[in-house]
Formats: C-alpha cells, sequence, structure tokens
C-alpha cells in the first residue's frame, strides 16, 4: 500500500514561494493501475519525486508498505561515471536480488550487449532508457512509476515495456503520469486528475478523458 | 486482489538497512576512486600523504630539539594530523555530501541518514587503516609501538561520530540557508585546528589555557587516542562523559535538524 495523506509541497526561490502540490489524498494498493493525467507544470514530477521518496512534502505524510520503484522516464537512477554491470551490481546488493543472475538479466533485456560494461554516460538516450527499464524489471517492484517512458525510445522497446507492464498487472501497482490520454488508455483501469495541486480520482476513464480535455 | 504482508521483524529491517549500507559503501568506493591505476590506495594514501608531511615538517622545523616528554615525533604528529583530518574531511564535505549524490534518493530504499553513515563509515575505517599502517611502520623503523591499539581505535570511532553529527547539522544547514553555509563551512573547520590538539597535547600549557582548550571535544578525543600510543609515558587530561555528550548532542541536533530541512532539500 501507498498512501497519501494531506501531502503539500511548495518550492520557494528568489523569496516567492510557489505552492505546487496544495492537499492531496490517495492510496493506491497492489494491483491498481492507476493513470495520473495532468497538464505541463501541474506538478506530475512533483507528484512523482515524492511517490518516490525523492523529495519530502512540505507538509503532510506518505506511507509505504510496498517496494517502490524509481520513477522510470528519469536517468537519475544510475550513475553516469559507472558501467552499466557495476549500476545492476550496486542496484542488485540495494534490493537483495542474486547480483549474477540479476547481470544475465539486465543484459539480455535491455539488449545492450557489450556496452553493459561500459560507462553509462557513453550510451544514447534509448540504451539508458532501456537499461533502467530492465533494472526495474529484475528488481521486481510491487509498485512501479512511470513518467511517459513508453513515450520515448524506439517503437519495439516501447511494445515490450507495455507487454512487460500489462504481465504485471494484477500482481504489482501501477502509477503512470502522462499528458497524454493514450498511454493511459493501454496500461491503466482507472485515472485521475492532477489540477492546481488537486488530484481527483474517477472510477470511469472516458469520463476522467472527457474531463481532462475540458482543462 | 489484495497481498497482504506481515510486518517485518525489528531483526529483518535492521539486516536490510545493514545490506543498504554495505550496497552504498561499494558504490562510494567505486564512485569516488575508480577501480583503475591505483584506486582504491587513494583512499589511504590522501590521509597518509598529507600526514606523512605535516610530520616531516614538524621534524624539519624543530631539529633535533626532543619533544616535551620524550615522545615520538612520528607517530606523535600523525595520529594529531590524520585523527583530525578524519573530522575535516567529514564535515568539510557534508554540506554537499547529497548533492553529489542525488541519485541515490531515486531509491526508496536509500535514505538521506543512510548516505551520510555509508560515508562516514567508509572514511573511518580508512583513516583507522592508515593509523594502523603508519603505526606498524612506525614500530618496526623506530620502535615506539602503540601501548593500547584498541583505545586508538576507539578514538578513531569516537572522533568520527563527532564529526558525522557535525556534518549532519551543516547538511541541515546548507538545505535551509545554501548561502551562508558555505562561508561557515571553511572557517569553522580551520578556526577549530588550535582547539583540536593536532600540535601540542593539553599539559604543555598553562593551567588557564587549558581550561579553554579543553571546552573543545576534539582535544578531549586527540587527548585519549594519544593514551593509547604513548601510555603512561605523560599525563594526559581528557573526560569520556565529556565527550560522549557531545557526541550525543551534535548527532541529535543534527537529525533534528535533518527532519526539518528534509522538506526543503531539492534535487
Amino acid at each position: 500500500m501507498l498512501q497519501l495523506e494531506g501531502v503539500c509541497k511548495s518550492f520557494t526561490k528568489n523569496g516567492i514561494t510557489r505552492e505546487v502540490l496544495s492537499g492531496i489524498d490517495a492510496t493506491f494498493l497492489p494491483g491498481d493501475a492507476v493513470g495520473i493525467l495532468g497538464r505541463n507544470g501541474a506538478g506530475k514530477s512533483t507528484l512523482m519525486r515524492i511517490l518516490a521518496g525523492v523529495e519530502q512534502p512540505t507538509s503532510g505524510k506518505v506511507r509505504r508498505k510496498m517496494s517502490i520503484s524509481w520513477p522510470m522516464g528519469y536517468d537519475a537512477a544510475v550513475h553516469g561515471a559507472l558501467t552499466g554491470a557495476d549500476n545492476t551490481r550496486f542496484i542488485a546488493r540495494l534490493y537483495d536480488r542474486p547480483v549474477g543472475w540479476m547481470e544475465g538479466f539486465v543484459q539480455e533485456f535491455s539488449e545492450i550487449g557489450e556496452e553493459f560494461r561500459k560507462p553509462v554516460k557513453t550510451y544514447s538516450d534509448g540504451m539508458k532508457a532501456r537499461l533502467i527499464f530492465a533494472l526495474s524489471m529484475a528488481v521486481d517492484f510491487d509498485c512501479y512509476l512511470i513518467d511517459e517512458v513508453i513515450a520515448a525510445g524506439d517503437a519495439r522497446f516501447a511494445e515490450r515495456c507495455r507487454q512487460a507492464l500489462l504481465a504485471r498487472r494484477g500482481r504489482s501497482a501501477l502509477i503512470l503520469v502522462s499528458h497524454q490520454t493514450n498511454t493511459v488508455r493501454t496500461l491503466c483501469s482507472h485515472a485521475a486528475i492532477l489540477h492546481e495541486g488537486r488530484l481527483i480520482f474517477h472510477e470511469d476513464l472516458d469520463q476522467a478523458f472527457a474531463e481532462y480535455e475540458q482543462l | 486482489m489484495r497481498i497482504e504482508r506481515q510486518e517485518p521483524s525489528l531483526l529483518q529491517v535492521f539486516r536490510a538497512r545493514m545490506r543498504v549500507m554495505a550496497a552504498l559503501m561499494i558504490r562510494e568506493l567505486h564512485t569516488r576512486f575508480g577501480r583503475e591505476n591505483l584506486g582504491y590506495v587513494w583512499l589511504f594514501m590522501e590521509p597518509a600523504l598529507l600526514g606523512v608531511g605535516v610530520a616531516l615538517w614538524q621534524w624539519a622545523m624543530q631539529g633535533s630539539a626532543a619533544m616535551p616528554g620524550n615522545l615520538n615525533k612520528f607517530s606523535f604528529f600523525l595520529i594529531g594530523y590524520i585523527l583530525f583530518y578524519l573530522f575535516r574531511t567529514l564535515v568539510s564535505r557534508s554540506p554537499h555530501g547529497i548533492a553529489a549524490n542525488f541519485q541515490l534518493l531515486y531509491h526508496s530504499r536509500v535514505t538521506v541518514e543512510s548516505v551520510m553513515w555509508a560515508r562516514s563509515v567508509l572514511d573511518g575505517a580508512a583513516v583507522a587503516i592508515c593509523i594502523s599502517i603508519f603505526l606498524v611502520l612506525i614500530g618496526l623503523a623506530l620502535g615506539d609501538w602503540p601501548s593500547d591499539p584498541l583505545q586508538i581505535v576507539l578514538g578513531v570511532v569516537l572522533m568520527m561520530l563527532l564529526a558525522h553529527g557535525t556534518g549532519l547539522i551543516f547538511l541541515a544547514a546548507t538545505a535551509l540557508n545554501p548561502g551562508i553555509v558555505d562561508k561557515i563551512v571553511h572557517p569553522f573547520t580551520y578556526l577549530s585546528i588550535p582547539f583540536s590538539g593536532m600540535f601540542y597535547m593539553v599539559w604543555w600549557l598553562p593551567g588557564s589555557f587549558q581550561e579553554v582548550v579543553l571546552l573543545s571535544p576534539i582535544m578531549h578525543i586527540m587527548e585519549f587516542t594519544r593514551e593509547g600510543q604513548f601510555g603512561t609515558r605523560v599525563p594526559y587530561t581528557y573526560d569520556m562523559s565529556y565527550m560522549l555528550i557531545w557526541i550525543a548532542a551534535v548527532n541529535f541536533i543534527g537529525l533534528c535538524a535533518l527532519k526539518v530541512a528534509k522538506p526543503h532539500m531539492e534535487h
């Protein structure tokens, strides 16, 4: 279970305080597949970082009772100076997975071949996205946070990501943030709209999309 | 479908924490030193070169003049310098300790506290190994063996804990006010040199000076550690409960300040 209670987040820059999230309540259970829709600047990335525990809310509570992935769609989960293999071993140790098995799995799933032994900073964006996705599949999280990763990268890998995530539906929770409705439709069972710092849930996808289009 | 989970036991939580710490320490070794050329050797070489430099310089400056109490100059200044190096390096690196490693926080198991602990333990271990190597070399070359090696190691641990707590306070202060802290941390580490006992011992000083320098917990730890090397040859002045109160206080204040500062940390 991943639960937010009255989560607020504001940033202060040059003496001006801007509230990005103003009181978010939400509960995500294993098996949920929720799409969070929001226009640019609605605070999607901030919400993602708070869900992942990268940042702490200014006020309110976050309770994590299941393992949560890093937010996918950023390359921050890996270190550029280390090789793909080094990053894999670090994550294997961190999440208590067999190191040798994980190296094999990630190298195969990500299809990056011998580049696996080279520093991540030499990778193309597509390779980096594949490595990060493969790492998250190897760890086998209870809850996946995804920030429009499906849209990035080549079409064939995007399709493999979609298949891998669909295969996990019902077992792992899936929280996808997006500003477009079609990715949400393929992967999610219900949707929520992030607008003006608040998150409103809709059981029915079509109703959510209709409301989102009106914003 | 609902998957009910049992609450993890205290032992399981502890094991998980230790696993995270071990992973962070291995990674810190990789990112800081790489595995090419000298690599990890630099972990020990950095304090060692500086320590030997200071010891040689002191030896050359004072020529043949004997140290008070006829102590061995090399072991005296090496312990003094390397122990203070541990304090200085942990404190001066702490304000940017998280900014340099913010990627780690993308893993929900990694907390700010665990990243700071991994760094402190790693540097503490490096300094303990470094001091041990030198004391063995000095023992072999000059016949000056430590009287209680365990006490020296304990001294390193105490210094690491003091520096860790102080570092947490500076880390929190940086998150709350980035501008001011950069201007304070470096003067702080330089100004603490005269109060560190790096170049002297308490009993060399007149009584009123003694009272002033003994306000500094670094001084107490330094005296305690030197006792581990030189034994009963000279008098030492330290108060174990004073050290422990300082260590507990800075760590407690540091953790509280970090709790306040966390919502202001941006990555």
